[in-house]
């Protein structure tokens, strides 16, 4: 089937991810069935989308809610989806209060974008360095502890111990 | 060492352990941001939503909860083709095909309104045995009854 270029269709990564979750991971669908579960999904949207604009019609509202949503499910006979919406639209709007709270810090702190980039090159800079000097001091210490035990033999022994 | 040099180490220590939880700690918070926010791209839904003639403003929440429920829906689709397969072929083989969706299609009442997305695929000739179609060289065509 020719793609229209006219036509809109979902990422293919993105559904590839969605089915992922769910799929046994031993299982895999053909290309031609991937395109196919993309384009039920689009059909699904459409008469998800063209029900609750009825639902809003019927409240006299002239914008789509999310409860018209969840009542157009309910005349879809998809009532099994409700308690999953909510309880997803319920966490994002948790994660939403989140970034506010985020975004305010950062406009209270007076920081320039770049400064605040800045700012954080310097921790990572920061924190790397202190993971090499660890790294190195442990070295030492192994070092010096293999040649406490083996005093002259183990040549070998020490250079196995540097590279542990 | 010295005792003073040795505090200071230690502040030193306590203050970067801080900033190093500060940034484990914005690492944990995207993380979780990223998996509670809809994987489905707001802009395609939108645009979809759009190809309806019939189309009616839309609140930001309400293509969120639409672009949640395609994602149910989705899996749901999969889900279901799935536990069917299993139940029905004997055969150890793991890949799903048309067909399999097909057949989910024509059990299950939940799907039926996908009848013409995934349509049961016939072979020509039994078609033309059970005289639905006729063919030329040049085209197919359904015989209206």
């Amino acid at each position: 089937m020719p793609i229209d270029s006219d036509e809109v269709s979902l990422p293919r990564a993105t559904v590839q991810k969605i089915i992922s979750e769910v799929l046994d991971p031993e299982y895999t669908f053909s290309k031609e069935a991937r395109e196919i579960i993309t384009k039920s999904g689009i059909e699904f949207l459409m008469i998800l989308s063209s029900m609750a604009s009825e639902m809003a019609d019927n409240d006299c509202k002239k914008t789509i809610a999310p409860e018209h949503v969840i009542k157009a499910l309910t005349e879809l006979e998809y009532n099994q989806f409700i308690p999953f919406l909510q309880q997803r639209l319920y966490e994002y709007k948790g994660t939403q209060k989140v970034k506010e709270k985020r975004d305010d810090k950062f406009k209270k702190s007076g920081l320039s974008e770049e400064e605040l980039l800045r700012q954080q090159e310097e921790l990572f800079r920061q924190s790397r360095s202190r993971l090499n000097n660890n790294v190195v001091m442990k070295k030492i210490v192994v070092i010096i502890i293999a040649w406490i035990h083996n005093k002259i033999h183990s040549y070998l022994f020490y250079i196995f111990a540097f590279f542990i | 060492m010295d005792t003073a040099n040795a505090n200071e180490n230690i502040d030193a220590g306590k203050n970067s352990n801080i900033q190093n939880m500060d940034i484990a700690e914005e690492a944990q918070i995207n993380l979780n941001l990223k998996n509670k926010t809809p994987k489905l791209p707001i802009s395609k839904i939108k645009k979809i939503a759009k190809t309806d003639p019939e189309y009616m403003t839309t609140s930001n929440l309400a293509y969120i909860a639409t672009a949640i429920t395609t994602e149910l829906f989705i899996q749901s689709f999969t889900e279901r083709t799935l536990s069917l397969n299993q139940i029905r072929t004997k055969s150890k083989n793991k890949r799903l095909v048309y067909e399999d969706l097909a057949e989910c299609v024509v059990k299950y009442e939940e799907f039926q309104f996908l009848g013409d997305v995934v349509p049961r695929t016939k072979n020509l000739k039994s078609l033309v045995k059970e005289n639905k179609v006729r063919y030329t060289t040049q085209q197919v065509e359904e015989i209206d009854d």
